[in-house]
């Protein structure tokens, strides 16, 4: 890859590792498995670079990537803590949004996993049901089942807005 | 505001323990794949390469004389051979496997799908390989060949089951590769005596297991071809059964003859230095005082563990032992082979693997039905 390749990919990270580890948080179980999820994804897209052609598509090839990535883990049976690249997680200043946050991050953890990244790609990152679809490898169908589905549940878990909010 | 609406909200507000991701790191890290990728032993294709760098050292009699084992040029099957290639034994799942899921395509129906099936005779059993080959189409296969048929089409009494109660029982840690592309090969074992009608046919169930939805698509059933199975006076014959796999991947279960071996590792104290282990020797040992053969030929299955400040982190890979160049350990002897160097902290690309001088890498190899060898070394 030639230099100018090179700094682009460095770029890329710059620019989009943020959100790229927001949305593994939000569907991995853990901190460890949703930096190791966004570290390997962004390894193979470097590995890719050179073949992605176009340049708007890396995103949605990078999230196709990290979420294939997270749900591929759910077929691992071992979990350990992995290497030196990524930092331990920070210490969340307390405020009064903390509550809040935390019973919707149990709730997801209450999800199936496919449910919850269904979830997630439609309502944190707005992706259309087909986008969804093909980020996550299934059917436009399928795909709006998960994510009624887990709305239902959220409903249930969270329960109205009002109360929620 | 709808309950779409404040969930929105709120997954935006949801915060996240903030990491620096290193562009350049992971530059590093994805050109040490790449390079491994193409000239080393990650997975099938690799480890088939690999061959030609596991180097049988010697074998040593149980009075202690040393005696070189000759070393022809590496053989490897021919693309054109699949089902070659797939007469081992494949390997056991001691390591973390990543990697996305492909994706699957319509279910294979039983016209969707071009078969066949093998047998081979080996020291403990006959071995056989099923070929499978979908037409633009996903094989949905949970348990793999389920009964044998005489040419008349009437089941055969001879029990087929995993092979249970083993250490380090054989694993494709994805079989999904193999499956969902709808290109996989499928081994068992037949193992015992027969005297009743000869299996003309193998089935093989097209459904979803149980906790998939257990959805049915039909059964395959493949003519078996080479079959040379013995009456010795009463039939107790029963069918083990391995794992799918690619072209290329062991996927026989593991030889009841194997069980007298022992695997030992030696590597020097301080063999670890830029991301690699130099210097692992494995030793197969025979506990037992009959001759073992080497065949089917296992995987090894080898695993580095990287021990750093902040965590344990796994790279695995599986190699072909050359069973051609060192086909028989004699009861009471060993056969040495020499590891091709063996990378550690692959996804922790700061110098030495994201490992320090000191700090320590334990290597673990195992064969499937074989307790696992491990060895522990030092950065230097």
């Amino acid at each position: 890859m030639d230099a100018t390749a090179e700094q682009e990919f460095r770029d890329y990270v710059v620019a989009r590792g943020p959100a790229l580890q927001r949305l593994a948080h939000a569907i991995a179980g853990g901190a460890a498995e949703a930096e190791d999820a966004v570290q390997e994804a962004l390894i193979r897209v470097y590995m890719a670079w050179p073949r992605i052609r176009r340049r708007d598509a890396v995103d949605a090839y990078t999230r196709r990537v990290l979420v294939r990535e997270l749900m591929s883990r759910r077929r691992q049976r071992l979990a350990r803590p992995t290497g030196a690249m990524l930092s331990e997680p920070s210490m969340v200043s307390a405020d009064a949004g903390i509550a809040e946050r935390d019973v919707l991050r149990r709730a997801l953890l209450q999800l199936p996993p496919r449910q919850r990244a269904v979830v997630v790609l439609r309502f944190l990152e707005d992706l259309s049901e087909a986008q969804t679809a093909e980020a996550l490898g299934i059917s436009p169908g399928a795909a709006k089942t998960h994510a009624s589905r887990g709305l239902t549940r959220l409903r249930e878990l969270l329960g109205p807005p009002e109360v929620a909010s | 505001m709808t309950f779409e609406d404040e969930l929105r909200r709120r997954l935006q507000q949801l915060d996240y323990p903030a990491s620096d991701v290193d562009g350049e790191a992971l530059a590093r890290a994805g050109r040490s794949r790449r390079r491994r990728r193409t000239t080393a032993f990650i997975g099938a294709a690799g480890a088939a390469a690999a061959v030609a760098v596991i180097v049988p050292l010697a074998s040593v009699g149980a009075g202690g004389s040393r005696s070189a084992i000759g070393i022809p040029p590496p053989s490897r099957s021919s693309a054109s051979d699949s089902l070659a290639a797939a007469f081992h034994i494949a390997a056991p799942q001691i390591q973390l496997v990543l990697g996305p899921v492909p994706q699957r395509r319509p279910p294979c129906r039983p016209t969707d799908v071009v078969a066949r099936a093998e047998f081979r005779p080996t020291p403990s059993g006959d071995a056989g390989v099923i070929s499978m080959v979908g037409k633009n189409c996903s094989l949905h296969i949970a348990t793999g060949p389920t009964r044998f048929l005489d040419q008349h089409g009437a089941s055969l009494s001879i029990p087929f089951a995993a092979p249970l109660g083993i250490v380090n029982p054989p694993e494709n840690p994805r079989p999904d590769l193999a499956l969902n592309g709808g290109v996989a090969n499928w081994g068992f074992l037949w193992v015992g005596s027969w005297c009743g009608a000869r299996p003309a046919t193998i089935e093989v169930p097209l459904v979803d297991a149980p906790d998939e939805g257990g959805a049915d698509y039909g059964t395959l059933r493949i003519p078996v071809v080479g079959t040379s199975l013995g009456c010795e006076g009463r039939s107790n014959a029963r069918v083990v059964v391995g794992v799918a796999g690619r072209e290329g991947e062991g996927v026989l279960p593991p030889s009841p003859a194997l069980s007298s071996l022992r695997l030992h590792l030696s590597v020097p104290g301080r063999a670890a230095h830029g991301g690699l282990v130099d210097g692992v020797v494995l030793t197969i040992r025979n506990a037992g005082t009959a001759p073992v053969r080497l065949d089917p030929c296992p995987y090894l299955a080898l695993v580095t563990d990287a021990h750093g400040v902040s965590g344990t982190e796994e790279d695995g890979s599986s190699l072909l032992l050359p069973c051609d160049r060192a086909s028989v350990v004699a009861g009471g002897d060993e056969a040495r082979f020499a590891l091709p160097p063996l990378q550690y902290g692959e996804g922790a690309p700061t110098g030495h693997g994201g490992l320090r001088t000191g700090e320590r890498v334990t290597i673990n190899v195992a064969i499937a039905s074989l307790p696992t060898a491990s060895a522990t070394t030092q950065v230097d």
